[in-house]
């Protein structure tokens, strides 16, 4: 998964077990992990809308958080209930909410992750807001977890190493 | 606590209508919001504001060069900035760079009074 240092399988307890409980505690919805593949994924599927972030350090991968579009709206709703938004201010909104959960989950996951290693930083979030796939080729690892919930799933994908793809995920010449 | 002149800076809007909304509910006054660090190292001198809380990661100019340029115009700035757990060493460089506090994500408001209440009576009384 980008470097050989990495627990795949332990980032993604970690992950899944934050997301789990960010979604029941600050959104009120139930999220429960379904399904996991390690490394060996051939193919990512990217749903409606999907937030990316870069590590860099110990870790060299993107992390991407990829919703559903009624539990990105949902979650959302959730989100920004104590504030007013304005319809034509929504769309941007909820796009910036999908970037604040991988940012504050991935965030706080990495003291989990990394209790005394050496730093890991992340990037600013990105938003990918098309359904597509992403196909394993090269030397390219893919882990994934797929958590459901009333309203839709969600994909936390690991994919890596960071250095064969952009910041949108495609890979580089 | 007094009422304060806040500036919050964050690249996320979504994220200053909610920090807004907090500060306001707390009896404060947010004079200015910025969306990334460059906006606030332009802006600070005209608002000079009581108070600035500081997203650490944002493109373009992060929240500790922000930090770092802010307290080069005014020694006496008073920045807290805003990050989650994982972020410690950030944490740490934004300190040196002159933060005076910080407040980890997901901000809640007893959370946040309760930092600013720090910060204010070791910095502001």
């Amino acid at each position: 998964m980008g470097t050989d240092a990495i627990n795949a399988t332990r980032l993604l307890d970690i992950l899944s077990t934050r997301t789990s409980r960010f979604f029941l505690e600050e959104l009120g919805i139930a999220a429960e992990e379904a399904e996991r593949e390690i490394e060996d994924a051939q193919k990512l599927n990217l749903r409606s809308l999907t937030s990316i972030m870069g590590a860099s350090g110990e870790l060299r991968l993107y992390l991407a958080y990829s919703f559903d579009e009624p539990l990105i709206n949902r979650a959302f709703e959730a989100y920004a209930s104590d504030i007013e938004v304005a319809e034509d201010e929504r769309d941007l909104f909820v796009e910036e909410t999908a970037a604040e959960i991988i940012n504050i989950i991935a965030g706080n996951a990495l003291a989990d992750y990394n209790l005394e290693g050496p730093v890991i930083s992340l990037s600013p979030p990105i938003i990918i807001s098309e359904a597509k796939h992403l196909m394993r080729h090269k030397s390219a690892k893919f882990s994934s977890a797929r958590l459901v919930t009333e309203h839709g799933d969600l994909n936390i994908h690991l994919i890596g190493p960071k250095h064969l793809f952009d910041q949108r995920l495609e890979y580089k010449e | 606590m007094r009422r304060l002149n806040i500036m919050v800076v964050d690249d996320s809007n979504i994220t200053i209508r909610k920090m807004t909304k907090m500060l306001e509910d707390l009896g404060h006054h947010v004079t200015y919001a910025a969306v990334n660090g460059a906006k606030a190292v332009e802006e600070y001198e005209r608002v000079r504001p009581d108070l600035v809380t500081m997203d650490i990661t944002m493109p373009d100019m992060d929240g500790i060069e922000a930090t770092r340029r802010i307290m080069a115009k005014d020694e006496n700035a008073v920045i807290m900035v805003v990050t989650s757990h994982g972020q410690e060493q950030m944490v740490m460089d934004a300190i040196e760079a002159g933060a005076k506090g910080y407040v980890l994500k997901p901000v809640k408001p007893e959370k946040l009074k309760e930092h600013l209440e720090a910060v204010v009576e070791k910095y502001l009384t």
